[in-house]
């Protein structure tokens, strides 16, 4: 007869087995496959020799290593920009964020893909869009071509704006949350019982621990935010762009010469992802205790 | 004073954040909106219309985006509930979760693009089958990660409770932790459902053409520069979850945001 905990292990497994082959197996599987064409391993007719031109081109070129540091760029200027705004806005609104309309509203960007997005980003921030129309009525310009460009635009300030709408109200959700969880108002009295002044407890106390609470969620969020596709695709400029588009147009494209660079580009990029898995999963087991 | 001012700023940031869905339904009801007027100058309602007119190709393309994401949600939900009790029987649950955490740091479009045409080689693209395929790994992690928060210590001692009495499994997960899971499982459900709903990269990419979604046609309407019929196909497409929205917003809450809170 076998055991209880036999009998308990032994579909477990089965699950378990599941769960490494279809979430990490794919990813393996993803890099495998994108580095076997990059190579033209897959080529048919099978050429007689591997071919590293994709790989010299990526190292020799700028095209991948540009929209690489665009992506990072905007990433880190909306992350910077959301947070920041989102922990102002706990500090200041704290208990009005639940309930009310307040509390409703922010879940509202939560039901927006990132298409739609891109439609409101153009409907709302493009040269004669709703904004621009606005500034028409109140008199600050005279014809549409005065309202700086934000869809289409190089610098990425349209991107930027519109994922900023997109994440800082998750943001501020997930403060508002972590703060009650913490009981962080008792904190924060607790404090100016022993003399802290209001801006001390929040930069000492609140702060700190807002943002080491959401560390891993904020990494998760921002590596989303890196690889985002769709809205870059529709309201970014051609070139740069950022690097999701940038792969996506070197391997779907018309011209077959550039697929060996694109895989390359996403073989090394999914590389590069892989590794910030693993060190956010290494820093949080690091930081966790031990249960 | 300060009350007041908090209240202002409230006010000011559900504004902020209503102003561009109040856009996307006047664009939606506008014939002429010339630059510089702030409200439509002629209205209709046709962009609403012609999805009356083509209603039997709208109302076969919803059908075909729920029954997607359904069969995506149900695959996910169930896998993840199983999974997620193997995993909390485990010593080192949150090594498991880590591995949870990996489909995340992929963006789907980076999978879709190395694994197009392994998907095309089983002759797997083009078809609903092989979309479901491709969205699983994201939805199933998103499940493991979500479910976990129900195997408290109390929930697996009803289990070993349920079998020491004698339990068949089949009637443990039937009788014991489908009533109590149900909300939980709901969640699941409408959330994983939801990711399959908005995809856009693994659609377009694995589906190749063949498989549409209501997310597809609002891209290709934007695309072909029609922002009128653009509006109305998204408000049909946001209208799942907005309604959601108004029932309940834990139904939209992501699943850190419940870690964060349990």
């Amino acid at each position: 007869m076998r055991s209880s905990s036999a009998i308990r292990r032994a579909p477990g497994q089965a699950w378990l087995a599941l769960f490494v082959l279809v979430c990490g197996g794919s990813v393996v599987l993803a890099l495998g496959l994108a580095l076997a064409h990059s190579v033209g391993a897959l080529s048919w007719p099978r050429a007689s020799a591997l071919d590293y031109s994709g790989w010299r081109a990526l190292f020799a070129g700028q095209h991948f290593w540009h929209a690489l540091r665009y992506s990072i760029a905007l990433t880190g200027v909306t992350l910077v920009l959301a947070l920041g705004i989102a922990l102002a806005l706990v500090v200041a609104l704290g208990t009005h964020l639940r309930g009310g309309l307040l509390g409703r509203a922010l879940f509202l960007p939560l039901a927006v893909p990132g298409v739609v997005a891109a439609l409101m980003a153009y409907s709302l921030l493009g040269n004669s869009g709703w904004l621009s129309r606005l500034a028409y009525a109140l008199g600050w310009l005279r014809t549409p071509a005065e309202f700086p460009t934000l869809i289409f635009d190089a610098a990425g300030r349209g991107i930027v704006l519109t994922h900023l709408a997109m994440v800082t109200p998750l943001f501020v959700l997930l403060f508002e949350r972590v703060a009650d969880h913490a009981r962080l108002p008792l904190l924060m009295q607790q404090a100016t019982a022993l003399g802290a002044t209001s801006w001390q407890a929040w930069q000492r106390i609140g702060v700190p621990l807002l943002l080491s609470q959401t560390r891993a969620v904020i990494a998760v969020y921002a590596l989303a935010l890196l690889g985002a596709y769709e809205l870059p695709l529709l309201i970014g400029a051609s070139h740069p762009n950022m690097v999701s588009v940038t792969m996506a147009r070197a391997i779907g494209g018309y011209d077959l010469g550039q697929r060996p660079l694109g895989y390359a580009m996403a073989s090394f990029y999914l590389i590069l992802l892989i590794g910030a898995w693993a060190m956010l999963a290494w820093r949080t087991d690091q930081r966790s205790v031990p249960s | 004073m300060r009350h007041l001012a908090a209240k202002l700023l409230a006010a000011l940031l559900v504004l902020l954040i209503t102003l561009p869905f109040a856009l996307l339904l006047l664009l939606s009801l506008t014939r002429h909106w010339h630059y510089p007027a702030l409200w439509p100058q002629v209205w209709q309602a046709d962009q609403w219309l012609v999805f009356g007119d083509e209603w039997r190709d709208l109302a076969a393309l919803a059908l075909r985006s729920v029954l997607l994401a359904a069969a995506v949600a149900l695959l996910a939900t169930t896998s993840g509930f199983f999974t997620s009790h193997a995993i909390a029987l485990q010593g080192h649950a949150r090594h498991w979760l880590a591995l949870a955490l990996l489909p995340f740091a992929v963006p789907p479009v980076v999978y879709a693009l190395c694994l197009g045409q392994g998907f095309a080689a089983l002759d797997l693209s083009g078809h609903y089958g092989g979309v479901v395929l491709a969205q699983w790994p994201f939805a199933y992690a998103y499940a493991v990660l979500l479910n976990h928060a129900y195997w408290t210590r109390h929930n697996l001692a009803l289990h070993e409770l349920a079998m020491s009495l004698g339990a068949r499994p089949g009637q443990i997960w039937w009788r014991v932790h489908l009533p109590l899971a149900r909300g939980m499982l709901g969640i699941c459900l409408f959330q994983t459902a939801l990711m399959s709903w908005f995809d856009f990269a693994l659609v377009r990419m694995v589906g190749g053409g063949r498989v549409e979604t209501l997310t597809l046609r609002v891209f290709d309407y934007l695309g072909a520069g029609d922002l009128r019929q653009a509006a109305a196909a998204a408000l049909l497409l946001i209208t799942p979850p907005a309604l959601a929205l108004l029932i309940n917003p834990y139904l939209l809450i992501p699943a850190p945001l419940w870690r964060a809170q349990t």
